[in-house]
């Protein structure tokens, strides 16, 4: 039973996870992702109050000991013992710490997990709009907001919302640029 | 013995940091870190577009306020800009005018965090003219500083040493800092202000590129009845090739063409039809909305 609880105890304690990657901005938005989930303690390769041992490390390309659990976005180092996991060097923060979080349960990520928009656009080869939906989608080419949408076409806001957000849906957009991009690549959205 | 220059220094740039302290706002509109923007008129914030990522749940901090639920009142991906309606924003403090730009003059840039002012200092490191975005929004001046800033400072105010406005701060490729002209955020603010939303440049095609052999061009998938390009003769099955002799190849180059500052202006598009070559002359019109 003492192993038992000491075990749970290991469990419980926060990992230390350092993102060693050199875009600053992005380095410090994925160690805030990564910092929103309980068990997950993150730093960056900047931070003066960066753990001496980390548990874990993101890094790019390769990984930067030949010890240490690593999440390696980008390259080619899925063969090294310790990288368990290797993400497109475009992965989204959300889901390296997916990742981060499935190998600090000490799971190993396998298969390269393929970013949204690097398989072609991820939009279906046939999407059709209804009529609304493409009055909402020319009016956010001109940048309009909920509001706006609701204003020049009669609906309410309520309503207006609910059809970017299903707009959003059928075009895997992540959002409103995107969508616009998406559309216009697939000749829904007249220029 | 205190050097009288640099102390001399020191306390103007504290002294304009404090000032336009009072005039920048902390935007927070989205799960990530929150960025800056500037007062710009009576209950009006101007802040980058990039940051803005939902229309509501959106919350400005003014100098005079503790943070209140702001409303978008409308956005422009073209030149980075949006503009807020936040209800603590009072009338905002009035602005030195605006002087020259040079490059090698100092700029200081001030933005506000949750709970506290941020300020870096650089020089004016790049000064040229008018540059078109890759939206396709036309910039007055490009104005590039040399400086290190805190990731929170973007949108905040680039000043010059007399306490002018340069521009808003947006970050570009590699963090670079770029200035949004202060003439920039006026002219679109306005038309925020008054219509909502920025119309953009409208032919009434869509186009889907040509394979790689075919050289560039995109075909017209699908024309819009009432719009500009069937109004000047541009049928279905037509390839553009060219927009006032650039190459096209894709919608979106067609799309960064067509900017706010398009509507209205007459191009010659280049197209085949049936193998053969034509000019089409195209006036631009914009969307036709509700």
């Amino acid at each position: 039973m003492r192993s038992d609880r000491g075990s749970e105890a290991a469990r419980r304690r926060p990992r230390h996870v350092l993102v060693a990657i050199g875009d600053r901005g992005r380095a410090e938005s994925l160690a805030r992702e990564l910092a929103e989930h309980p068990a997950l303690v993150a730093a960056t390769l900047g931070d003066l109050d960066a753990p001496a041992e980390a548990d874990l490390v993101v890094s790019e390309h390769a990984p930067i000991d030949a010890t240490t659990p690593h999440v390696v976005l980008g390259g080619d180092a899925a063969g090294e013992p310790n990288v368990l996991a290797v993400l497109p060097a475009t992965a989204e923060p959300d889901l390296v710490a997916a990742a981060a979080l499935l190998v600090a349960a000490g799971f190993r990520v396998v298969a390269p997990i393929e970013a949204p928009g690097e398989a072609g656009d991820g939009a279906p080869a046939r999407v059709r709009l209804s009529p609304r939906e493409s009055e909402v989608l020319a009016l956010l080419a001109d940048g309009a907001s909920n509001k706006i949408i609701a204003r020049r076409l009669g609906i309410s806001q309520h309503t207006a919302k609910f059809h970017v957000a299903s707009l959003l849906a059928k075009l895997h957009a992540h959002n409103r640029a995107d969508a616009i991009a998406i559309a216009m690549r697939n000749g829904l959205l007249m220029v | 013995m205190p050097i009288p220059t640099l102390s001399t220094l020191s306390a103007e740039l504290a002294g304009l940091a404090r000032a336009w302290g009072e005039r920048v706002a902390c935007i927070q509109a989205g799960p990530g870190r929150t960025a800056s923007g500037i007062h710009w008129r009576e209950g009006l914030v101007v802040a980058p577009e990039e940051a803005i990522e939902r229309d509501d749940g959106i919350r400005v901090t003014v100098a005079s306020g503790t943070g209140a639920a702001a409303e978008l009142v409308g956005r422009d991906p073209s030149s980075g800009i949006a503009l807020l309606r936040a209800p603590d924003a009072g009338a905002p403090e009035p602005r030195p005018p605006a002087g020259p730009v040079e490059v090698g003059s100092l700029a200081l840039v001030v933005g506000r965090a949750d709970g506290s002012l941020l300020a870096g200092l650089g020089v004016v490191a790049e000064a040229g003219p008018a540059w078109r975005s890759m939206r396709g929004g036309l910039i007055d001046r490009r104005l590039r500083l040399g400086i290190d800033l805190d990731a929170r400072a973007e949108g905040g105010a680039a000043v010059d040493p007399a306490g002018a406005l340069i521009g808003m701060v947006l970050f570009g490729p590699r963090r670079r800092a770029l200035v949004i002209p202060a003439e920039t955020i006026e002219r679109v603010a306005t038309t925020l202000a008054d219509m909502g939303y920025i119309a953009r440049g409208y032919l009434g095609v869509a186009l889907h590129p040509l394979g790689e052999a075919d050289g560039p061009g995109a075909i017209v998938t699908s024309l819009d009845e009432g719009g500009p390009a069937r109004a000047a003769g541009v049928l279905l099955g037509d390839i553009v090739r060219t927009w006032q002799g650039e190459p096209i190849t894709e919608p979106r180059d067609l799309a960064r063409r067509l900017g706010p500052d398009s509507v209205g202006t007459r191009v010659a598009l280049g197209c085949v039809r049936a193998g053969q070559p034509l000019t089409l002359e195209i006036t631009v019109g914009a969307r036709r909305h509700g």
